[in-house]
């Protein structure tokens, strides 16, 4: 069964520019929460939501938080109206963020984040500091775990 | 893992960082294991997030009703 790998590197071979984020980014840091969905921050613009339309083609892609689940439409890609896509499709939960609290947009995590190899796809993920500094920022309860995961993963790395 | 047991109250201790803990000794005071997260820098990203897949599998196989099956 494919999974949020697979679904990463279906979006990044479709030549979406984004940065991985959340919990999944907090994954391969090597914190040790099972996550179920992935989160990206992007360009909330029509030609990389068209992109992101398009690598998701067969996907069946539905707005998971409205009601009836309605399906993501190419219109809504071109129209550009959209802020955060909250996407559920048959590999898993995706959403894509225009920005995210205590770093910015998609251009500051993109100087915040560091590359990742992943199954041959060049993709981008938000740095050990970054992921951390986004998390304090949230400050749920449901965020201290990972907080304190990352920042002993920091202070081991840094031995 | 006991942290999300704890009342919020009790809880903000382990957001602040002047407490003289190390990160691992703030870690552990909450209940979390540092094994899992050792065992994890032995891996790869991307083993790390088949790891993930694995774990959510077996949640999601949790979840299902008594006598069902995958893929049914």
């Amino acid at each position: 069964m494919q999974g949020l790998k697979d679904l990463l590197c279906r979006i990044a071979s479709g030549g979406v520019d984004f940065v991985l984020a959340g919990g999944f980014g907090a994954t391969a840091h090597g914190c040790s929460l099972v996550t179920r969905d992935v989160d990206i921050v992007c360009r909330m613009e029509p030609d990389t939501l068209l992109r992101l339309h398009e690598a998701l083609e067969g996907l069946r892609p539905v707005h998971r938080m409205t009601p009836g689940r309605l399906p993501l439409t190419r219109e809504q890609a071109e129209d550009g109206q959209l802020k955060n896509l909250y996407l559920s499709c048959d590999w898993g939960q995706l959403d894509c963020l225009g920005e995210i609290k205590g770093l910015g947009g998609y251009a500051e995590c993109l100087a915040r984040s560091e590359p990742l190899d992943l199954a041959g796809h060049k993709i981008r993920v938000l740095t050990l500091e970054a992921l951390i500094a986004a998390k304090r920022a949230v400050g749920r309860p449901r965020d201290l775990h990972a907080v304190l995961e990352l920042e002993a993963i920091r202070e081991r790395l840094q031995k | 893992m006991n942290g999300g047991e704890l009342p919020v109250s009790d809880l903000e201790k382990f957001w602040r960082t002047d407490d003289e803990l190390t990160a691992a000794e703030r870690a552990a005071a909450y209940g979390i294991d540092l094994s899992l997260i050792e065992d994890n820098l032995r891996l790869s990203a991307s083993e790390r997030m088949e790891r993930n897949e694995e774990a959510l599998a077996l949640v999601r196989s949790l979840g299902k009703p008594r006598g069902s099956r995958a893929g049914t």
